[in-house]
């Protein structure tokens, strides 16, 4: 894969954003999302965009969106070992959660979703900022197999002369 | 006898309750408690990672010093990390 940096963050802004009357207050929250490993940058972008228009349609304001990049997981996700984290941050009231996470539940290209409740008064004046994209940590090089590794270090240290026991036998 | 006397006397022990069963070890401050800048965040995995084992065990408070409200915390976090694979639940061990 070769990096092609598309550039299409925060060109369109709060397209379809509903507005509240001043004095509002709805509650906070984040939710990050792990999409396979698989899908390419547009297609993350067009997910992201996906979620953003399920904001808005629910009555809730996008605040921020963090692409974390394709990031290297603990454990397997549906058998890989990498996953591409999304961070939104918005507000909204508690159905809005549950309509995303239904959404992400539906999607197979989301392998993980958490969401968690920042603050409960948030002023729906708050500012809505920029989104962001991290590289991650992806293309870094396996590390070798195991027995590789061990065929290595045998070169590096010295025989020992435990080899004779094993002659006897 | 003189070792013991420098100890008691170092700097960095406190003064009141510093010393503990009959003068072992240092009375263990709550980092979070000391720096008020430090916070705890799910998110930030690397940060989490002095509150676990190498086998991914999350480290009692007994042993890593926090106070009872900031372990609650920490612990919390790491649970939430664990839940996105920021964090492994265990770790395989090789034979």
């Amino acid at each position: 894969m070769d990096e092609t940096t598309t550039e299409v963050a925060a060109s369109e802004p709060v397209l379809g954003a509903p507005t509240f009357p001043p004095g509002t207050t709805l509650r906070e929250y984040e939710t990050i999302f792990a999409l396979k490993p698989e899908l390419a940058d547009e297609a993350v972008d067009r997910f992201k965009e996906r979620v953003r228009s399920l904001i808005h349609r629910e009555q809730g304001k996008a605040i921020k969106f963090t692409v974390w990049g394709k990031k290297k997981t603990q454990y397997e996700l549906e058998r890989q070992n990498r996953a591409t984290y999304v961070h939104v941050d918005y507000l909204g009231q508690g159905g809005l959660v549950a309509e995303i996470e239904r959404n992400l539940r539906m999607s197979d290209d989301v392998v993980r979703y958490q969401t968690v409740k920042l603050g409960d008064e948030v002023s729906a004046d708050k500012p809505v900022e920029q989104d962001l994209k991290l590289a991650g940590d992806a293309d870094q090089p396996e590390r070798p197999p195991r027995e590789e590794r061990e065929r290595r270090e045998e070169f590096g240290g010295d025989g020992g002369g435990e080899g004779e026991e094993f002659e006897s036998a | 006898m003189a070792p013991y006397k420098e100890r008691a006397n170092r700097e960095d022990v406190p003064a009141a309750g510093g010393r503990r069963r009959g003068g072992f070890g240092r009375k263990k401050v709550c980092r979070f408690c000391a720096d008020h800048n430090l916070k705890i965040d799910y998110k930030e995995a690397n940060a989490l990672k002095l509150f676990v084992t190498e086998r991914a065990k999350i480290i009692p408070r007994r042993i890593s010093g926090n106070c009872a409200k900031h372990q609650r915390e920490v612990a919390r976090a790491i649970k939430r990390a664990r839940i996105l694979a920021l964090l492994p639940f265990t770790v395989a061990q090789h034979s």
